[in-house]
């Protein structure tokens, strides 16, 4: 950490495309579509979206975990000056773990059930650090009690299955943070969990960022979550990211229309009581045939001509780095809805 | 029995995704409740050891002609087995056989562990063109039964004990391989193992520590039941000559010999024969009774 540059961004993501192969050509889908963002040191970067737009898929491209049918196609992935993409897989495999942590979404699943909690926690330690098992075991300890697990030793000799799901959350973002990495890569990780646990999650994670000096990218579907944690969000529509900025712009100023639409949909504890929310009018899309220009256009309110035909540019909207894909953006709006 | 692997196969299989019991001395304690795993235990233990301490329980030497006179004479309190064609005591033959036997199944069986679990394994672990022609391979192999392919590698190697103990070795290869693989790809996919390579695990440690011990109980199950196919197949070589050379007692050549004189004198076949019966039939009841033992640990959680 202490020699990363804070101003210069840790995780740079350009023109990042990944691709899921189907059995013929016209099942090939685009999961991702060359989307572009910065993750500096210190920010928790939100990426939010529905189901399917490709959210996970770009966290698990960026580190090399994409398995099966899906490859990367086309972009680069600069962390700390080194392109990931192009790294060999023991290089990446010393970065993996070491650099880059990443915690999941479902803590139960993500842990092995043959081997106890503390003979995965000093896994990474002895492979990254060279430390001996004893070592290893007294540092798990230590992490393991300062995210919040009472009896550390004792959760050291249990099984994944003798605890609970905060817990696990807990092991695994010990386990994911235990070799001080620069950035933690987070897969929904308070989607499986009740709101209590969730709660203190997001807190853990805010004070280890503090303390660790980590950027997070936390990916969710959750906007109460982004607001709640993020300083920085991107929006991802159908592999694209629509808009992204600091976290208190894209909730006061929204660009984007899908952006809105999702503000709107999420009850509030100010909105008038018996109120209705309002949907996101039609259907996500349907990736194998995505529509021509801007994919947002079949559902979008405000469509005009160019927004079938064209994909719009990215337009920053000022200088903290609020930018949004949109035709009918305007700034004047913007101001009026503020 | 001999060819109902993909019957053994169904039923190992539903381990799948089930780890050996977390707490050992559960386990353990199920069983020693379990009436299938105590029998085949039992059974085993007693052949075992039978087999070791041959030359002790009896006073009677595996070698010694007693009289050829009293060739093929019937079970007697002082022979309880009887004597053979040339009038050695059958008792003393018997269980002394059974080192040979024995003793090259589980050579043939470790053949087969080793080479059967590591292509399994990698092939399982890293998809691509070689793992896919490795398992057209075994899946080819593996349609042809398994005496043949037995007589066809023994063939090939020439006879005589220790090729043919490679040759049943390299029968069970492609089914346990193909077991192996299949356990492993479902596996591979979970979230724990994309998890552990997430942190930078080497490929080499998740093999050996993630997919390994969370498919050991199907394997073990699986291993088990194949045991006892070793036995029946490397009694079978002997049957035909391929393995042992007369006067060497073994199971099969025993039966051989004794089958020519089953009109007048049943002994000679039938106890080498109830040996290798007894010991078949103990481990496929170790096999079920594990299965059940090692699910039923499954289901309580």
């Amino acid at each position: 950490m202490e020699n990363v540059n804070p101003s210069s961004p840790l995780l740079s993501v350009r023109g990042l495309t990944v691709t899921y192969k189907g059995v013929t050509a016209s099942d090939t889908v685009r999961a991702v579509d060359s989307i572009d963002y910065d993750v500096y040191p210190g920010q928790i970067m939100g990426i939010v979206g529905e189901s399917g737009c490709g959210k996970s898929t770009q966290a698990y491209a960026l580190i090399g975990l994409l398995g099966g049918a899906a490859s990367v196609n086309k972009g680069s992935v600069k962390f700390d000056g080194h392109e990931l993409l192009s790294m060999s897989r023991p290089e990446l495999e010393d970065i993996r773990g070491a650099r880059i942590g990443m915690i999941f979404q479902d803590p139960m699943s993500s842990l092995n059930p043959a081997m106890t909690v503390g003979d995965q926690l000093i896994e990474p330690l002895m492979r990254h650090k060279g430390f001996t098992r004893s070592d290893a075991a007294d540092a798990a300890v230590q992490m393991l009690t300062r995210v919040g697990i009472a009896d550390a030793s004792r959760c050291m000799r249990r099984y994944p299955h003798e605890l609970s799901g905060g817990m696990l959350q807990r092991a695994m973002i010990s386990m994911a943070v235990l070799c001080k990495p620069d950035l933690l890569i987070a897969d929904e990780p308070t989607t499986a969990l009740d709101v209590t646990a969730q709660a203190g999650i997001l807190e853990l994670l805010k004070e280890l960022k503090e303390e660790l000096g980590l950027a997070i990218i936390f990916i969710t579907h959750n906007f109460g979550v982004v607001a709640e944690i993020c300083t920085h969000v991107s929006v991802m529509y159908a592999g694209r990211i629509v808009e992204k900025g600091p976290a208190h712009d894209i909730f006061h100023s929204p660009a984007h229309q899908y952006t809105r639409a999702m503000l709107h949909a999420i009850p509030r504890i100010d909105s008038v009581k018996g109120a209705r929310l309002e949907p996101v009018p039609g259907a996500p899309i349907n990736p194998r045939h995505p529509p021509e220009g801007c994919s947002f256009h079949p559902r979008c309110p405000v469509c005009v001509d160019n927004c079938s035909k064209l994909r719009p540019e990215e337009r920053v909207i000022d200088g903290s780095g609020h930018s949004v894909c949109c035709w009918n953006y305007n700034v004047k709006e913007v101001s009026e809805n503020a | 029995m001999l060819f109902a692997n993909k019957k053994k196969a169904a039923g190992a299989a539903q381990l799948i995704n089930r780890p050996l019991d977390d707490k050992p001395e559960t386990a353990l304690h199920r069983m020693l409740r379990s009436g299938s795993v105590m029998f085949g235990l039992i059974t085993m233990a007693f052949i075992l050891f039978l087999t070791i301490f041959s030359q002790k329980v009896t006073k009677w030497s595996y070698l010694d002609v007693i009289s050829v006179l009293r060739k093929y004479e019937k079970p007697s309190w002082e022979h309880i087995f009887g004597l053979d064609e040339i009038g050695r005591d059958l008792f003393s033959r018997t269980t002394f056989a059974g080192r040979l036997t024995l003793s090259m199944s589980a050579a043939s069986m470790l053949i087969a562990i080793v080479f059967g679990c590591s292509i399994g394994l990698v092939s399982g672990y890293f998809p691509g063109v070689v793992s896919s022609a490795v398992m057209r391979l075994m899946d080819v192999l593996s349609t042809i039964p398994s005496v043949l392919l037995t007589i066809m590698f023994a063939a090939a190697l020439g006879p005589g004990v220790s090729c043919v103990t490679i040759a049943v070795g390299i029968t069970m290869i492609p089914t346990l391989s193909r077991f192996v693989h299949t356990l492993t790809v479902e596996i591979r996919e979970s979230e724990y193992v994309v998890a552990a390579r997430a942190l930078g695990l080497k490929s080499g440690q998740i093999i050996m520590k993630h997919i390994l011990r969370n498919i050991a109980a199907p394997i073990l199950v699986y291993v088990t039941s194949m045991a006892a196919d070793c036995i029946l197949i490397c009694s079978m070589m002997g049957y035909m000559g391929l393995a042992a050379k007369v006067p060497t007692p073994e199971w099969g050549l025993m039966i051989h010999a004794g089958y020519g004189a089953i009109r007048h004198s049943w002994h000679a076949c039938v106890f080498p024969s109830m040996m290798v019966l007894l010991m078949v039939l103990s481990l496929n009841f170790l096999g079920d009774g594990l299965r059940d033992v090692l699910k039923r640990g499954q289901e309580d959680r």
